[in-house]
């Protein structure tokens, strides 16, 4: 029990942390992107939607693809920490923390996008007062919110000394999380899923395929992220449970690619017209290079890098892998979105009218649906992902700041994960080595 | 009940999107969008043809708002901001709405408009009907089939104005109406049956 | 779009742009400035109805019923007072009124031109200098060089019935529109008093809503449903009554698609399809010989030496006054007493197919002549030349013979060829071989617009009978190739670009001339050319209670203050009163509308009026059906033709020189298939009308552009082998000038085939206008017709490449 008093001691004396310190410019330049980014939000909010490439053709973008994006990279990080608890999976539980923080920031993230993107935010409270619960976007707004709010417990949980009842109440609040973060993702999935109006949504697998595209998605942020905790660091983790995370991720986008061939095969297969002008689109269409970026980049090159055990011991490797997992499923999520919106059901001119006052003539049609995000909505997506990262960066010392990650690694008797830690070791402030040193006189 | 619903003869359709500035009029709907409009199906290019010349046929398709018995836009949105009233017509309270534009994706029909801008007229004022309401920027927006003018028991605009007299107008419970005849009689057909919305709005040819 | 400059953009920084911008620098281009003040004299959101009518070259005489809310007018519909549902209607213009009254494109005030002809800059000017420059131009000129050295052009729309009476001018003549085909076919049956049928306009004999008695409706080159959107109800009337309609057509045509069969064909080649239907009337005996023989000129007996009609004594060619028909009666060969007889003899049975001599003249009959005449026409020549099959035009022939039918005809496609009056003279002849006339549901001619309605006659304005126009010096289109006296040219409604092929020539002319004015609502292509501009008003806008009257559609209208004048527009009566009073003639002149229109509605003009009292049409939500109008017209009923012989009178003596005494086929004279000249310009250029003008007005209204901008039109054939993209600035382009456009490939234009809109206003298109390239030319035949050469814009061959990025940059 001297072990509350060394470290209440060590916190004490770091009100923040070295590695903090060394925060600092991130802190700033993602600070500064962020500011940008509200003010990109504010000049949107000014001039309407109008700012944004959005059409009435294609009446979802940048946005929407975002929202479904960090949805999933929220659920995957969740998942992952969750499933530890649940199912005791010990070496998975030593990263909760940051997976569930990370699980945390994106679901703000996903729900940052969500009110970015309403054309009339300032009504946002329609939602309480005159709530549809019909509406898969409706079961959307709960299930974020008990999912943030589960998030949250989660991380309040965690940060609070071990003992029976919190204990109990992390198992509970595990056991909750893992349903409640397939939930989400799948809800998520309804909202396109469960739309009849267009084929390349409308499928039962979209909501599995969106699960595992979490989980994909979701394990590879957290492993860069924990690379790069343990680079700053912030947090260590072994090269033997990134490997092994590395390894479930190849599982992963391996389930992915069997989701993705199955939801083709199924719309290919009978070769009707409306599902073969979606497949044309994907396969050699304007979606082309996000289908095939999403195929090649994201599927086919990770899991082959990941595959070999040999290469997943490499932390580049992993790094690269994961990075690719990330935009791949990043421009799933844009594929899957813009694809569907690009051939109207009844196509013919004059077509559909953009929506904007300002085009000449006959130009206020489109044929199709056309989209290109504008610099408005990349600077306020790059803003909200600033402001996710910038959440992260300052929660992430408060929660877990050189806490128990080596101490876990001690007592599992794993080697330290040497390469980026054992040069900074020695340069490791007092505090740190104190704590070090008190954890590992507890056990 | 009563189920009010418009009936196109597409045989009589010229394509002359008289029908299209007729609602754009009534309903003071901003430059760059149409409730409603004429489309040359299939074609590239309004009044085009499909086929090889001179193989070629031509399939004029006035499409607006289906008022679906089914409709996919009301399930969907999350405030309840569409609804079907008590004479059947799918309504938009732009009070509510908050601009998700979940309706729009759920729309087989690419029906519904968004205003994406401070709406711009051309006149600039309020023209149209005048109990009209004026939509805000940031709502969805789309045929009333004419609510204004079907209260006062009188018909919507595009059928009134359309030169050919394509249109009917009338109640589909009342088995006696014009459009109750004109189904029974003409097999008029739904558009896009098998998204299951069950449109209101018949055609025939 | 955000890149660079649009292309309205770029036509702002242009001709009219300038032009307006000269008025905006005054600050009159935002039109709330002008209509404050209007909306002051209403209390908030009080709604008022007035009716006016609207445009009438269209022929669909529509009348309107507004709602004015706040001054301004917030509501077009249809006038629904009226019993005959018929009668309520508008159509995609008249409700794009809404913005057109109100656009930026609207002349705002007088203007005056600062910069050189043509290019387009102005400075708004007062109503005072622009009347004061105007009187003070035409009184020197015509003290000067004569009365007739002032040229007054008005086109359909303007009212300025004493204008050209109170300035002693010319006025240009012959039509030179729309007569082609009526030269070839009016003179065969005759003016019917009361109606425009047989006045060389091809009007079509029985109404369009005659056409539901017809078995079958052969619609050749008529695209109907676009023309006159008024009583396209008709059309499907018939159609569903059970009446076939075929329609001919080089382009599926919107009338095309909508008929139950489309035939493509040969532009050009309409004549050589109705002959090879004689053909096979003749082959197959399908004619109807007793209407031949009782009610046309083909037993009528051709003399052998000099083609002329043998009557009773030869023609006394020293006589000062031509002999009467009583005097000197036409012969044909009696079966019945094996004798000639005068054609209106009692008893007498003409022969069809006599011949003989007599007085040593050798003479057969018209129809004997028409068969030889037809041998050079087989089947198969027909098939050739028209590029119909054989089949298919056996099968028209054995339909149209197969009454009744009614045989439609255009003014907008091969009546816009040199050989027009072919194709009416041959369509005659097929009416003669059938009989399809003069009875229910058996009609020819143009079956657009309400002008087919029976026409009402206005009384006219009295003024000095020393008060008269000029006599043309020759036709205004002669006026750009031959000497004149004209050096003040009034324009009113933009007859300066729509009355005229190969425009750079004309443009050449209008450079030698003092004065030009342009009077238009809009401003149109023409404008650019003007001295001195006048904005007028619309049918919407007016200074009085009342601006007008107008019958048409079986109604007599009147045009309510919907709005006052908006800007600094003035409605014609205002503009007319105005000049006359400058030219100092103020006391001859009424001095309100209400003034004209009591001497207009009259029944002593028009006894179809009895009973119609102007009050009770003032009182009148918009205007009163007239009584007994309701049935359709069938003119020449019992086949009674208002000719001398009162038969069918196909044989043209007139056109003896000729050789067009009867139908001879001719090859259009610059877009023949053979013209050598297609190895340069390989495509017909087709003047196309749509429903989205009247010529050239709403080209500037912004709800029309949603759907209709100008565009050159080619066949995905043509469009590719000249590797077009979509959207491509193009030039179309020949030896007499050019044009550039953007372009687009629409597979309903016929390949080898270019497709414009007519009367598309060169502020919206790249460069240049539609007529830099049209045919000018005017056939000798043509002068010597009743109604004067058809102009020939048709008859046209381009070719069309590529504008290069720098020309085309506007994109």
């Amino acid at each position: 029990m001297t072990s509350k008093k060394a470290d209440t001691v060590a916190r004490a004396a770091t009100p923040m942390p070295n590695s903090s310190k060394k925060a600092i410019p991130a802190i700033v330049i993602l600070a500064i992107i962020t500011l940008v980014g509200i003010g990109a939000w504010v000049y949107q909010l000014a001039n309407g939607l109008a700012v944004t490439g959005m059409n009435n053709g294609t009446s979802w973008g940048l946005y929407i693809t975002c929202f479904m994006f960090f949805v999933g990279l929220s659920a995957g990080g969740l998942i992952v920490a969750s499933s530890a608890a649940v199912f005791g999976v010990r070496q998975y539980k030593q990263v909760a923390k940051p997976a569930v923080l990370l699980s945390t920031v994106c679901i703000i993230a996903a729900a940052a996008f969500v009110l970015i993107d309403l054309g009339g935010v300032q009504r946002v409270f329609n939602l309480i007062l005159h709530p549809n619960l019909t509406s898969p976007l409706m079961w959307d707004v709960l299930v974020i919110a008990i999912y943030l709010i589960i998030n949250i417990v989660y991380l309040v949980l965690m940060g609070r000394r071990s003992n029976v009842a919190s204990d109990r109440a992390l198992a509970i609040t595990s056991r909750l999380a893992l349903p409640v973060a397939i939930l989400v993702h799948s809800v998520t999935a309804w909202i396109f899923g469960l739309q009849i109006a267009k084929v390349g949504w409308h499928s039962a697998i979209l909501a599995p395929l969106f699960v595992t595209s979490a989980l994909d998605s979701g394990l590879a942020l957290l492993l860069i992220v924990l690379v790069v905790l343990n680079a700053t660091k912030l947090f260590a983790t072994s090269k033997k449970l990134l490997s092994s995370l590395a390894g479930l991720l190849a599982v992963c986008i391996a389930v992915d690619a069997f989701m993705v061939g199955c939801e083709i095969l199924t719309m290919a297969y009978p070769s009707a017209p409306e599902e073969a002008a979606v497949l044309t689109l994907l396969f050699t269409g304007s979606s082309a290079p996000l289908f095939w970026g999403e195929i090649v980049l994201g599927l086919a090159v990770p899991f082959l890098l990941l595959v070999f055990s040999r290469l997943r011991e490499s932390v580049g490797v992993i790094v690269v892998a994961s990075a690719l997992v990330v935009v791949g499923v990043f421009l799933k999520r844009a594929w899957l979105l813009l694809t569907s919106f690009v051939t109207f059901n009844v196509a013919g001119a004059p077509g559909v009218a953009y929506g904007r006052s300002g085009l000449d003539g006959t130009d206020i049609w489109s044929l199709i649906g056309t989209y290109a995000p504008t610099w408005v909505e990349v600077t306020v997506t790059l803003g909200v992902i600033a402001l996710a990262a910038l959440i992260y960066v300052l929660l992430a010392p408060r929660l877990f700041a050189g806490e128990d990650g080596h101490l876990e690694l001690a007592s599992a008797g794993a080697p330290a994960f040497a390469t980026p830690l054992e040069p900074a070791l020695p340069s490791a402030d007092a505090s740190t080595a104190a704590a070090l040193g008190t954890a590992a006189k507890t056990t | 009940m009563t189920r009010l619903a418009i009936v196109i003869n597409q045989d009589r359709c010229i394509g002359c999107q008289t029908c299209a500035n007729a609602c754009k009029m009534e309903n003071n709907v901003p430059m760059g969008m149409l409730w409603n409009r004429v489309i040359t199906v299939g074609s590239d290019v309004i009044d085009g043809a499909v086929g090889t010349y001179p193989n070629l046929t031509r399939e004029y398709l006035p499409m607006a708002c289906q008022h679906c018995d089914n409709p996919a836009c009301q399930a969907v949105c999350p405030v309840g901001a569409t609804y079907t009233d008590e004479a059947g017509r799918v309504l938009i309270n732009y009070d509510i709405c908050i601009g998700c534009r979940i309706c729009m994706a759920a729309c087989p029909y690419n029906a519904r408009v968004f205003n994406w801008e401070e709406p711009v007229r051309d006149p600039d004022f309020n023209y149209g009907h005048k109990d009209v309401p004026v939509r805000p920027r940031g709502v969805t927006e789309k045929c009333t089939l004419c609510k204004e003018r079907t209260d006062e028991d009188r018909e919507p605009m595009c059928v009134t104005c359309c030169p050919t007299k394509a249109r009917s107008f009338g109640d589909l419970d009342n088995p006696s109406s014009a459009v109750s005849a004109l189904i029974r009689e003409k097999s008029a057909y739904q558009l896009l049956p098998e998204r299951g919305t069950s449109p209101k709005t018949r055609y025939f040819k | 779009m955000s890149e660079g400059l649009s292309r309205r953009q770029f036509v702002k920084t242009g001709a009219v742009g300038t032009a307006l911008l000269g008025a905006g620098a005054a600050g009159l281009l935002s039109f709330s400035n002008w209509i404050q003040e209007a909306g002051a004299e209403e209390a908030e959101s009080e709604e008022r109805i007035a009716y006016t009518y609207h445009q009438e070259h269209c022929g669909g005489y529509c009348s309107l019923k507004c709602t004015v809310r706040n001054g301004r007018l917030c509501l077009i519909e249809p006038n629904d007072n009226w019993e005959n549902s018929s009668r309520r209607v508008c159509c995609v213009r008249g409700l794009s009124e809404i913005q057109n009254i109100y656009s930026t494109e609207r002349i705002q005030t007088p203007l005056k031109r600062v910069g050189e002809r043509g290019a387009g800059e102005f400075v708004a000017i007062s109503w005072d200098e622009a009347i004061d420059t105007i009187a003070k131009a035409v009184k020197d000129s015509q003290e000067q060089y004569g009365k007739d050295s002032v040229l007054l052009r008005l086109s359909a729309e303007p009212k300025y019935p004493l204008l050209a009476s109170i300035l002693g001018c010319q006025t240009g003549g012959f039509t030179g529109e729309d007569v082609g085909v009526g030269n070839g076919l009016d003179p065969s049956i005759g003016y019917v008093p009361g109606t425009w049928v047989g006045v060389n306009y091809a009007i079509s004999t029985n109404d369009a809503r005659d056409l539901v008695n017809s078995k079958y409706f052969i619609n050749v080159g008529s695209n109907y449903l676009e023309s006159s959107m008024g009583q396209v109800s008709y059309f499907f009337d018939a159609k569903e009554a059970g009446c076939h309609i075929i329609t001919v057509d080089p382009h599926f045509s919107t009338t095309a698609s909508k008929s139950d069969e489309w035939i493509p064909i040969i532009p050009g080649t309409d004549t050589a399809l109705f002959l090879g239907m004689a053909r096979v009337i003749i082959e197959k005996q399908l004619y109807n010989e007793d209407f031949m023989r009782e009610k046309t000129a083909f037993p009528f007996l051709v003399n052998e030496a000099d083609k002329t009609l043998l009557r009773e004594h030869p023609v006394d060619s020293v006589a000062g006054e031509p002999e009467t028909l009583e005097q000197n009666p036409y012969l044909v060969w009696d079966e019945n007493s094996g004798s000639l007889q005068p054609f209106n003899a009692e008893g007498i049975k003409p022969s069809l197919e006599a011949s003989g001599t007599t007085d040593g003249k050798t003479y057969r009959t018209v129809f004997s002549v028409f068969k030889e005449n037809q041998e050079d026409y087989t089947l198969t020549w027909a098939a050739e030349t028209t590029g119909i099959s054989e089949d298919k035009i056996a099968y028209l022939a054995e339909c149209y013979a197969d009454g009744p039918s009614s045989l439609g005809l255009g003014w907008g496609g091969v009546d816009k060829f040199a050989n027009a009056d072919t194709v009416g003279h041959a369509a005659a002849v097929l009416v003669a071989l059938t009989g399809n006339i003069g009875t229910e549901g058996a009609g020819v001619g143009v079956y657009v617009g309400h002008w087919n309605g029976d026409i009402i006659n206005f009384g006219t304005w009295p003024l000095p009978e020393d008060m008269v126009p000029s006599a043309p010096e020759m036709n205004f289109f002669e006026m750009p190739y031959k000497p004149n006296n004209v050096h003040v040219y009034l324009s009113f409604g933009d007859k300066i670009v729509q009355e005229t092929p190969n425009l750079n020539r004309k443009i050449e002319w209008l450079k030698t001339l003092d004065l030009i004015v342009y009077c238009d609502i809009h401003f149109s292509s023409g404008g650019v050319w003007a001295d001195i501009v006048l904005p007028a008003c619309s049918k919407f806008e007016c200074d009085k209670d009342f601006g007008g009257v107008r019958a048409g559609n079986g109604l007599l209208m009147t045009q309510q203050k919907v709005l006052d004048p908006l800007f600094e527009a003035k409605p014609d009566f205002v503009i007319e009163r105005e000049i006359g009073k400058a030219m100092g003639f103020e006391h001859y002149l009424p001095k309100s509308q209400e003034d004209i229109m009591e001497v207009q509605v009259d029944p002593k003009i028009d006894p179809r009026l009895t009973g119609i009292t102007l009050s009770a049409l003032k009182n009148s939500p918009g205007g009163i059906e007239i009584p007994n109008l309701e049935n359709p017209r069938v003119a020449y009923r019992g086949q009674q033709f208002c000719t001398p012989t009162k038969r069918m009178e196909i044989y043209y003596e007139a056109m003896i020189g000729f050789d067009q005494q009867l139908p001879r086929y001719e090859e259009p004279h610059e877009a023949s298939v053979s013209n050598p000249l297609r190895e340069k310009y390989p495509l017909q250029c087709c003047s196309a009308r749509n429903r989205y003008h009247i010529h050239n007005q709403f080209g500037g209204a912004s709800w029309i552009q949603q759907f209709n901008e100008p565009r050159i039109e080619l066949n995905p054939v043509d469009f590719h082998m000249r590797n077009l993209q979509e959207g491509d600035v193009c030039e179309v382009f020949n030896e007499r000038g050019s044009f550039k456009c953007k372009t687009i490939m629409n597979e309903a234009v016929r390949p080898g085939s270019m497709r414009f809109a007519e009367g598309s206003l060169s502020q919206f298109m790249v460069e240049g206008n539609l007529q830099n390239v049209t045919n000018e030319v005017l056939t000798e035949r043509g002068m010597a017709q009743p109604a004067g050469p058809d102009l020939s814009f048709n008859d046209t061959l381009v070719e069309v490449r590529k504008a290069s990025a720098r020309e085309g940059g506007a994109s």
